[in-house]
C-alpha cells in the first residue's frame, strides 16, 4: 500500500498541494486527472522524494527511502534515461542497479516496439523515447510505477497498443499510477480515477461505480471539475459583440 | 586506464570518459612542458651571477652590489609564471567539470531523477563530481610534485651564499 498522509508543497507563494491524503493498494490502475498545475507531477515527484515536501508518505508501512525506493519506478514525459546510452547500455545499467530487473519483460517490451538496441537514446525518436521511458519504468520490477503523462507526443495507434500490452502485462502486485489528460482513451484501461484541482483531491472514484451508474469518466471529471460546457460559446459571443 | 579503478563507475552514464580522460593527461603534459621553462631563467640568473662573482669589484661597486644586487631572487619569484597553470587549471577542471556534469543529468533528458532513485545515496554525487574532484587533484599533485623538484633544484644548484635568507627563500 502506498499511502499519503497531508502532502503539502510549496513552491515559493504558490502552494501545489495542500495536504493530500491518497491510499493505493497494490494491484490497482489508477488514473490521476487535473489541469495543467493542478499538481499531477509535484504529487509523482513528492512520492519519489525528488521534491521536499511536508507530511508522511509510506510505503507497506515504512517511509520512502533508500531502502525501500527500489519498489518505485516512473516514466515521465520529461524522460529519465540517458541520452548518450544505448539501449543496450541501459538495460545493463538497470539490471545492475535494480536487483528486481525484469529482463525478459524489457527484452519483450523493446521487440514488440521494436527499439534499436545499439543506438544512443538522443537518435530516437519523441515516440520512441517515450515507449522506451515507459519499457524501462514497467521493467524496473517495482511494485509502484508512476507515470506522469508518458504518451505526450505519441501517436494514438501508439498509445491504443501500450495499453492494451500494458493491460496484458501487469500482474497482481503491480500497481500503475497514470497521470494523463487522455481521459477518454484511459477510461476502459484503468480501475480508479483521482481527480487533483489546486493541489486538493477533489475526486476520487472506482471506474466500476461510474458504471453501475451509467456515467463516463469523461462526465465524471467535468461534473467534478464544475466545467461549464457553455463557457466557449459565451466568450465567442461577447468576442463577437464588440468586433474583436 | 588502471584495473584496479573502472572509471567507467565515476563518470555519467553515457559520457565518453575516455576522450575526456586522453584530453587531461594532454593539458597536464603541456603543463609539465611548459613548467620546463622555469629552468632557463633560472639558470641565466645564476650565470649572471656567476659571472659577477669572478671579475674584480672595488669597493664603490662592492656598495653598489648591496643596494642593487640581492642575489638569487626568491624561488617563487622565479617559478611563479611557470607553476600558477596548475592550480588555475585544477580550479577550472573541478568548477565547469562539476557543473557541466550536473547541467548534462538536466539536459536532453531528467536522467538525475534515475541517478537520484538509486538505493545508493553517493551514486548521483559520486557521478556528477568524482571526476571533476580526481583531476583536480591529481592536477594539485603534480603541481605540489613539480614545485617540490624545482624547489630542490633552486637549492642544491645554488650556491648558498647567494640565496636569499632561511624563511624568504621560497615566497621571499
Amino acid at each position: 500500500m502506498l499511502e499519503l498522509k497531508n502532502v503539502k508543497k510549496r513552491y515559493g507563494a504558490k502552494e501545489a498541494l495542500k495536504g493530500v491524503d491518497l491510499r493505493l493498494p497494490r494491484g490497482e490502475i489508477v488514473g490521476l486527472f487535473g489541469e495543467n498545475g493542478a499538481g499531477k507531477t509535484t504529487l509523482m515527484k513528492s512520492i519519489l522524494r525528488l521534491v521536499r515536501f511536508e507530511g508522511d508518505i509510506t510505503l507497506d508501512g515504512e517511509s520512502v527511502g533508500r531502502s525501500n525506493i527500489e519498489k518505485l519506478s516512473f516514466a515521465t514525459s520529461e524522460h529519465s534515461f540517458f541520452p548518450d546510452l544505448t539501449a543496450r547500455a541501459h538495460r545493463d545499467f538497470y539490471a545492475e542497479h535494480f536487483p528486481t530487473f525484469l529482463e525478459k519483460r524489457y527484452a519483450s517490451l523493446t521487440d514488440f516496439f521494436a527499439l534499436p538496441a545499439d543506438k544512443a537514446l538522443k537518435s530516437f525518436s519523441t515516440g520512441q523515447k517515450n515507449q522506451f521511458e515507459v519499457v524501462l519504468a514497467l521493467s524496473q520490477g517495482a511494485d509502484y510505477i508512476l507515470m506522469d503523462e508518458p504518451f505526450a507526443g505519441n501517436d494514438v495507434f501508439n498509445r491504443e497498443d501500450f495499453y492494451k500490452v500494458l493491460l496484458g502485462l501487469l500482474t497482481e502486485r503491480e500497481t500503475v499510477l497514470l497521470s494523463t489528460h487522455l481521459i477518454e482513451e484511459v477510461s476502459d484501461f484503468i480501475g480508479r480515477a483521482v481527480l487533483l484541482r489546486d493541489g486538493v483531491i477533489v475526486g476520487d472514484v472506482q471506474t466500476e461505480e461510474l458504471d453501475d451508474r451509467g456515467e463516463t469518466l469523461l462526465d465524471y471529471v467535468k461534473t467534478t471539475y464544475h466545467y461549464r460546457a457553455d463557457r466557449v460559446a459565451r466568450a465567442l459571443e461577447e468576442m463577437g459583440e464588440d468586433g474583436t | 586506464m588502471a584495473r584496479g579503478l573502472d572509471l567507467s563507475r565515476l563518470a555519467l552514464p553515457g559520457q565518453d570518459w575516455r576522450q575526456h580522460t586522453r584530453f587531461y593527461f594532454a593539458v597536464m603534459l603541456t603543463l609539465s612542458v611548459v613548467s620546463l621553462f622555469l629552468l632557463p631563467p633560472y639558470l641565466n640568473e645564476r650565470q649572471a651571477l656567476l659571472e659577477r662573482g669572478q671579475h674584480y669589484v672595488s669597493t664603490a661597486e662592492l656598495l653598489n652590489h648591496f643596494v642593487a644586487y640581492p642575489g638569487m631572487p626568491p624561488f617563487w619569484t622565479l617559478a611563479r609564471r611557470f607553476l600558477t597553470p596548475f592550480p588555475c587549471v585544477a580550479a577550472v577542471y573541478l568548477l565547469y567539470g562539476a557543473v557541466n556534469n550536473f547541467l548534462r543529468c538536466r539536459s536532453g533528458a531528467r536522467s538525475d531523477y534515475t541517478l537520484r532513485r538509486l538505493r545508493d545515496p553517493w551514486e548521483y554525487r559520486r557521478r556528477c563530481f568524482a571526476l571533476p574532484v580526481l583531476a583536480a587533484l591529481l592536477c594539485l599533485l603534480l603541481f605540489a610534485l613539480l614545485t617540490g623538484v624545482y624547489y630542490a633544484i633552486y637549492l642544491r644548484f645554488t650556491p648558498p651564499e647567494w640565496l636569499p635568507p632561511a624563511g624568504q627563500r621560497f615566497w621571499g
